[in-house]
């Protein structure tokens, strides 16, 4: 079975399945490559691999809900699901609050043109103030956050448009 | 002394714990119901409830935490860093109540505790202090009169402010009025105190500041300096002891300068003076800490002391443990904060469940943390999680240590800086020791970071866990209706049977 998974910029298809001839071996797919690797459990968790020129790690592996976690080999990688990280591709052109907090002030309206970098809203996290600003020049479509109001991650706050859309 | 409660939480108040513990003194946790089963409940001999999630509501309520004190039978409290620890008022009720203050007195809080108190004293002191006008009020055209005195680039601080809290660089006067509404705003909220002062903005300056120790004998020391040079927004990322840029006759200064800024105050217990240093080698007094510093492990590692069971000491009324000539470093230390934040989207907070959470163990190595696995983060505090620091014979053996130790630390589930301090580690201009407030916005973009793509080997462990069926339990842990079983068991009576038993 395999499954697409994120990779930078592009998606690549990874999957595993035990080599029948050989105890601990196991064969994996990346994308067109092949890679025979030899792997055992080694505790909660963990996992011991050995590439096929002798390379040796053991990695740490955790999942939630739509990503991998893994530490060896000097740091620790995050992998998320293609699909999951096409998700976020949909909200091209709005933004969404990137954290737990309040909204401070509102510093724009509907109609208004604004410079790439400008401030858009400012909201309060753990005690700091953060500016949320424009990652594009463009026109603001639509302001869904109020003054005061709590926001979690993924809520909608300003729609910009790009200044060549507009 | 006899039982000690510590009026803080996190990683600080497990560190206290661990110092009064090994005196063989009980411990008393007071946490908000964000913390009910937070490692610093965990650590102590007796916990109290003191309030909802908001610090202001909590942590930052002095009657609770007299009430506390009262109900537990402590005598003696120790504020930890940040919420009351600077506080007079706090200081000195605890001492009408009866009980002992771990810290300086509350006349020597109140007169460093205002950074414009304290730059006032240590001007009439002799003390060399960075340019800037406060006595300008808080009218905001009154502070861009100020600001157009000293002239721009400046910094607008909060008088009773500290890490990076109500302080704003400004370039240009255009910005100004707004970064001193948002620096008053983010007084008034984390300190209760909207003053604001405009100081001028020393160009590549190196943050240095000097550990110092008095008692109720007349003692003072200095334990050498530490850098902070590595900020992000004022926020502190890396310190090491010593600094890599003072020769012996600067640190000398700089240590006689700390010690009689000590004494014109009659200074008890642990404290910092902080100076900026600039490229020529000129130091400027910043402002007095009254408290243990976050990064105070450095040098306990390299001066070979414990500066919590020292504050222990001194607060019993004992001696300094150590003479000014008994105090020689050895090695070098450098100490990481790990926060809860993401590099790639310009350092906002992170929340989650920590699925997985191993600090690395090898020599050298110390892990002070103030979360363990299965925690959940929030946004309620500090988004520190925990530290790590690395001791070596030389500098450049800490800092081999330190890289290797970063890249096995596990911290699975919530988005950390840990790739970014493996990046800051790593750099050649950190290496050759090449550090000021500027590093980081000079060598990454101005703080922006971005985690390298996934290497072959992670996508060979995902696959293979995968097919093996390896990360199942912990996705079961994850979701959101699961998080109460790990919870019930970590205060589960036969966990904490293990904490009584270990005390008998």
């Amino acid at each position: 079975m395999s499954r697409l998974v994120q990779r930078g910029e592009t998606s690549v298809a990874l999957g595993a399945r035990p080599d029948p001839k050989a105890p601990d071996t196991w064969i994996v797919t990346i994308g067109e490559h092949h890679h025979t690797v030899q792997a055992r459990r080694t505790g909660e968790g963990t996992l011991l691999v050995t590439l096929a020129d002798g390379r040796t790690a053991e990695l740490a592996v955790t999942r939630d809900a739509q990503r991998w976690w893994v530490t060896g080999g000097g740091r620790t990688t995050v992998v998320a699901e293609a699909e999951a990280a096409g998700r976020a591709h949909a909200h091209e052109g709005g933004l969404e609050a990137p954290m737990p907090g309040k909204v401070l002030a509102v510093k724009v309206a509907p109609g208004d043109r604004v410079a790439a970098g400008a401030t858009l809203l400012i909201v309060e996290a753990m005690k700091m103030e953060h500016a949320i600003k424009a990652p594009h020049a463009g026109v603001v479509r639509e302001v869904a956050a109020r003054e005061g109001d709590m926001v979690s991650p993924g809520t909608p706050l300003v729609t910009l448009d790009r200044e060549e859309d507009a | 002394m006899k039982r000690v409660l510590i009026a803080n939480r996190g990683e600080i108040a497990v560190r206290v714990a661990q110092a009064c513990h090994a005196q063989g003194l009980e411990t008393v946790a007071v946490y908000s119901q964000a913390d009910a089963a937070a490692l610093h409940v965990r650590t102590a001999t007796r916990a109290v409830l003191i309030g909802p999630p908001p610090a202001a509501e909590s942590y930052l309520r002095v009657e609770a935490l007299l009430e506390a004190a009262r109900k537990t039978g402590a005598d003696a409290i120790h504020p930890g860093y940040g919420f009351l620890s600077e506080n007079a008022d706090f200081a000195r009720r605890v001492v009408d109540a009866g009980l002992t203050w771990i810290g300086p007195d509350p006349a020597a809080i109140e007169a460093m505790g205002t950074k414009i108190g304290a730059r006032r004293r240590m001007e009439a002191a002799g003390v060399p202090v960075v340019p800037g006008v406060h006595d300008a009020g808080q009218d905001v055209a009154a502070l861009e009169a100020a600001a157009d005195r000293i002239g721009f680039p400046v910094l607008v601080k909060a008088s009773a402010g500290g890490g990076g809290k109500g302080m704003r660089t400004v370039e240009r006067r255009e910005d100004l009025r707004g970064a001193i509404e948002a620096a008053q705003r983010e007084a008034q909220a984390a300190f209760g105190d909207r003053a604001v002062y405009i100081e001028k903005l020393l160009v590549r300056p190196r943050h240095v500041e000097v550990q110092i120790f008095g008692d109720r004998h007349g003692g003072a020391v200095h334990l050498l300096e530490r850098e902070c040079s590595i900020q992000r927004r004022h926020q502190k990322v890396l310190e090491e002891c010593p600094s890599p840029a003072l020769d012996a006759d600067l640190r000398r200064r700089m240590g006689e300068a700390a010690v009689a800024a000590a004494r014109a105050v009659d200074y008890v217990g642990a404290g910092t003076v902080e100076f900026m240093v600039d490229a020529r080698g000129d130091f400027y007094f910043l402002e007095m800490n009254t408290r243990l510093q976050v990064e105070h492990p450095v040098t306990e590692l390299v001066m070979g002391v414990d500066l919590v069971a020292a504050q222990l000491a001194v607060a019993r009324g004992e001696p300094l443990p150590w003479t000014q000539a008994q105090l020689q470093p050895r090695g070098h230390a450098i100490e990481v904060r790990l926060y809860a934040e993401d590099p790639a989207r310009g350092f906002l907070p992170s929340t989650g469940k920590l699925l997985r959470y191993r600090p690395p163990v090898a020599p050298g190595i110390r892990h002070d943390g103030g979360v363990a696995e299965g925690d959940e983060v929030s946004t309620w505090y500090d988004p520190m999680l925990a530290k790590l620091i690395a001791w070596g014979e030389t500098r450049d053996h800490a800092i081999g240590r330190l890289a290797h130790a970063l890249g096995a630390w596990q911290v699975h589930g919530v988005t950390t800086n840990l790739g970014f301090l493996q990046a800051v580690v790593a750099h050649p201009a950190f290496r050759a020791g090449a550090t000021h407030t500027g590093f980081i916005g000079e060598h990454f973009e101005d703080g922006v970071f971005a985690p390298e793509p996934a290497g072959d080997e992670a996508l060979i462990a995902v696959a293979i866990a995968e097919a093996m069926g390896l990360t199942r339990a912990a996705a079961g842990q994850g979701g959101a209706g699961e998080g109460g079983d790990g919870r019930s068991d970590r205060v589960s009576p036969w966990r904490a049977l293990g904490a009584w038993r270990s005390n008998a």
